[in-house]
């Protein structure tokens, strides 16, 4: 056991992401529990519902966003993964939790202060994501691009600690293409009627309109119709949406098959040029976005992912750029559109000439989903890491201040 | 816990992480479990006619069946403290420990404690500061400051300058800073035990060659791809030229090797030509005196006399500087078996060369060449100085016919820019410049005649020497 240098203490790992909650054990290689991180709740009693269902408005917890927080939120979410899903008691546990690089010390001692004041747990540490993803990859220095649900952030890491100056952040990811998707079906009149409100199709020639018995759901709230119809759109852009790898050019696109989609009332359609053109917002988002209902959204200053990358090692030390870049991660799920890899390796190789450039994306999907969860997993089941545990001691002699002390 | 620690806890020896407390069973059940089994075919029987065949007999050995007797062995859901951990920190966490009687006896605190390692900085207090530290630049608490981040990142200035917040500062102030204040606490106070000189060393920081670095590595960072296409080309042009003159400078040698040897060889042949002829017998007494050890002193001083002093003495003075150099291989060989074979791409011609001279042609032999017909010492030794003298005349022709042609192609060159005149300026000066360049080329091809010119008629010269020696030779080798 000595010799690969773990030694578990069956510390639990949560990483709470914008759209997926992992939580599980460290030392092992995929999170026990994976959930969807809303839920809903009953409007008059305020409280969380036990299930979620059609009347239960519905909430998104956005742990990253760093003003608009909702503790209470989160501690609902950190309920559920703690109780109903490890179902542990977290007083007998250290845990372990993720958070983005750059959340404000008000976020840390706040998480600091729930971990052992709510919780009471036995130990805590607070990490930050690409640092840990880097970690789950076996590289202490790298540049993360994370593009995941709500967030796509480039940061580098260098020896384990992420340097701030070469941040660069925006909400163009996973959800706001789904976002654009909507509005694109909007414009191609097409209607989007999710699970929930189907209670028999018939199967339809393509393009055909659909053949569809409802269900009568009337008081369903527009919070949960609208969550269900995302995921409808969430799963059309999985399977059908890619990224050209080269140069955007409408001409070879057209050439390429169309994918059809069938939607849940049973409409059936191809998209050919349509497929490409929403991730393509990723890469030149000033060109391809479509005027988002979000207000104060500034389309000009989006940057292209290569573009984010480049900014990043940029702006660190002219000594460790060839190192990192060398060592770009690719992590998230909006990550694994098809092409979204090769895209960024050309994208790149047309911006740093004669540099060496390395993409490491991995293969396996949950590696790619989970990469923070695992590198906390990692950590935390290292024998040389207990050290730097936050233990209940140190917080009740110095306060919740100690995580910015003690968690780099 | 991993599925080997379960495994452990049960005993089942299947992985070969354990197989060194109990290694035969468990290895062979591993190699049976690996070969595997089509179907209706029975066990036994496939194991009587399946995998290869056994390099010595091996009983039949099946799966080891778990020792499910056995006790299991004991595992301990124990608590420990990281001594790692600050003094009065009672942070105890709990882990699977196997409880073996040695584990138990040993107390040496956690096992991964030793990793926490520090650096240690250098630390001053506010005297020496004073005293030594002083900077204009710098304020105290300033200079505190960048030292607690020292502590903090252990000396990663790329991360301290990342979180460095006091006031804008560049990466080089902060080494510079660092480093100087370690070398002038290092040299007020040497730290005993350890060499001073390479410590101070150790901690100088020159900024203005480490800024200078740094804009050169930006400047080759940022470049354009034109820029870096530009610098291509040049380096592969530089490539060109060197490769180019290298190669030059390797033919000119051994143009100059070949006439060299051939001056050198003229008065060695007349040297040669005195010596009166060797018979091949006096050879055999010759390998005799060298071979024969256990011949008696005395015999072989009364042998030595009676082949005779004058014939050692010619040998001394007058035999070909080949021939005493020559060293015999024990047992008897075939002289001519002796002769250096002409290069390999030339022996077709040298062969030819000689057939024009009538010479060699009995003895034709494909593999080794033509060989003289009687091949005593003396003729061996014409022989091969007549089959240099033909390599080199024909090394010469070759240089000659090249040189001809470069010069013709250059006469061409120049008679087209001279047609041109003065057309486009820039164009002009381009080939001008490799016109230049190239004459120098031309020049150092035919360095041993000077002038183009004159290259093609020296070579004919040496020509006519090297055809009026040859014929002399040729007569004496056909003797
Ligand atoms: N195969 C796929 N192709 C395209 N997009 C995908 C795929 N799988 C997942 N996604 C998208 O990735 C997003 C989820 O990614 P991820 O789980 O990394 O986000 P998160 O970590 O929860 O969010 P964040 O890191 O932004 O807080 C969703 O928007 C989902 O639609
Ligand atoms: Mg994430």
């Amino acid at each position: 056991m000595a010799t690969f240098g773990g030694d578990e203490v069956s510390a639990l790992v949560l990483d709470v992401g914008s759209c997926w909650t992992r939580a599980g054990y460290a030392g092992e290689d995929t999170p026990k529990a994976v959930f969807p991180t809303s839920y809903g709740y009953i409007a008059e009693a305020e409280t969380a519902a036990p299930n979620i269902d059609e009347d239960t408005i519905m909430k998104n917890v956005d742990s990253d966003a760093p003003k608009v927080q909702d503790w209470d939120a989160l501690e609902k979410i950190w309920d559920h993964a703690l109780d109903k899903r490890l179902q542990v008691d977290p007083t007998e546990h250290p845990l372990f939790v993720t958070e983005a690089a750059w959340n404000t010390r008000e976020i840390r001692e706040k998480l600091t202060e729930i971990a052992f004041e709510k919780y009471r747990v036995l130990a805590f540490y607070v990490a930050k994501n690409p640092v840990l993803s880097a970690f789950a990859t076996g590289r202490p220095t790298a540049v993360v691009l994370d593009c995941g649900h709500s967030t796509t952030s480039c940061v580098p890491v260098v020896d384990g600690y992420v340097l701030k100056k070469g941040i660069y952040k925006q909400p163009v990811a996973g959800d706001f293409l789904s976002e654009q998707i909507m509005q694109q079906f909007q414009k191609l009149n097409i209607n989007v009627e999710p699970h929930y409100l189907i209670a028999k199709k018939t199967v339809v020639e393509a393009d055909q309109p659909a053949v569809v018995v409802y269900r009568d759901r009337p008081n369903t709230t527009e919070s949960y119709h609208k969550y269900m119809q995302m995921r409808v759109i969430h799963e059309f852009k999985e399977s059908v949406c890619q990224v050209f790898e080269s140069t955007y050019n409408e001409l070879v696109i057209a050439a390429r098959p169309m994918k059809t989609f069938e939607f849940p009332d049973g409409f059936n359609t191809s998209f050919g040029v349509q497929r490409f053109d929403v991730p393509e917002i990723l890469f030149n988002p000033p060109k391809f976005i479509m005027q988002p209902d979000r207000p104060s959204f500034d389309t000009k200053s989006m940057l292209g992912v290569h573009q984010m990358i480049y900014n990043s090692v940029s702006a660190c030390d002219i000594d460790v750029r060839p190192l990192l870049l060398n060592n770009i991660i690719l992590t998230g799920g909006t990550t694994l559109l098809p092409g979204f890899a090769d895209r960024v390796n050309y994208e790149l190789s047309m911006m740093l000439h004669g540099m060496k450039i390395k993409l490491h994306a991995p293969g396996n999907t949950i590696e790619r989903k989970c990469s923070s969860w695992l590198g906390g997993s990692i950590l935390a089941s290292l024998g040389t890491f207990h050290q730097l545990w936050i233990s209940r001691k140190e917080y009740e002699d110095q306060g919740a201040m100690i995580v910015e002390k003690k968690c780099e | 816990m991993t599925s080997n620690d379960v495994r452990d806890i049960l005993e089942l020896h299947s992985k070969p992480l354990n197989s060194t407390d109990n290694p035969t069973p468990s290895k062979k059940a591993n190699k049976s479990e690996k070969e595997k089994k089509p179907d209706g075919i029975p066990r036994e029987l496939f194991q009587l006619i399946g995998g290869p065949p056994p390099i010595a007999f091996v009983k039949p050995a099946f799966k080891a069946k778990p020792n499910l007797r056995k006790k299991a062995v004991h595992w301990e859901w124990q608590s420990f403290t990281n001594q790692g951990r600050g003094e009065d920190d009672q942070l105890t966490l709990h882990h699977w420990v196997k409880c073996t009687p040695t584990s138990e006896s040993e107390d040496s605190g956690y096992w991964f404690a030793e990793y926490n390692k520090k650096i240690d900085i250098l630390k001053y207090d506010d005297e020496e500061y004073e005293k030594y530290l002083t900077d204009k630049d710098w304020t105290k608490e300033e200079t505190d400051y960048l030292f607690k981040l020292c502590d903090k990142y252990e000396l990663r200035f790329i991360v301290i300058h990342d979180r460095y917040e006091y006031k804008e500062r560049s990466m080089e102030d902060l080494k510079d800073r660092y480093y100087s204040v370690c070398k002038k606490l290092l040299q007020v106070r040497p730290p005993e035990g350890s060499d001073k000189g390479a410590l101070i060393a150790m901690n100088t920081y020159d900024k203005a060659k480490e800024e200078k670095r740094k804009k050169h590595m930006c400047a080759l960072y940022l470049r354009s791809p034109e820029e870096i296409k530009e610098e291509e080309a040049l380096l592969e042009e530089y490539e060109r030229i060197e490769q180019n003159e290298k190669k030059f400078a390797k033919e000119r040698e051994n143009l100059l090797k070949l006439l060299s040897f051939q001056e050198l060889a003229q008065p060695k042949r007349k040297k040669s030509l005195l010596s009166g002829p060797t018979t091949p017998t006096m050879e055999v007494g010759n390998s005799n005196f060298h071979t024969s050890t256990e011949v008696p002193k005395k015999n072989r001083r009364t042998s030595a006399s009676s082949v005779g002093s004058a014939v050692i003495e010619a040998e001394v003075h007058n035999a070909p500087i080949t021939a005493r150099k020559e060293k015999f291989p024990q047992g008897v060989v075939v002289r001519s078996s002796k002769i250096p074979l002409p290069k390999q791409t030339m022996i077709l011609k040298v062969q030819k060369t000689l057939q024009e001279f009538g010479l060699g042609i009995d003895m034709i032999n494909y593999i080794c060449g033509p060989r003289p017909s009687i091949p005593t010492e003396t003729v061996c030794a014409r022989w091969v100085d007549l089959q240099k003298a033909i390599q080199t005349l024909l090394d010469v022709k070759k240089a000659v016919e090249k040189a001809d042609h470069e010069l013709k192609a250059k006469k061409a060159l120049l008679q087209k820019i001279k047609q041109n005149g003065l057309g486009s300026a820039s164009k002009s000066a381009n080939s001008g410049d490799a016109g230049g360049k190239q004459s120098d080329v031309t020049a150092s091809v035919s360095g041993d005649g000077g002038g183009g010119d004159e290259s093609s008629v020296v070579p004919t010269k040496r020509e006519r020497i090297t055809l009026t020696t040859t014929p002399r030779d040729a007569k004496r080798a056909r003797k």
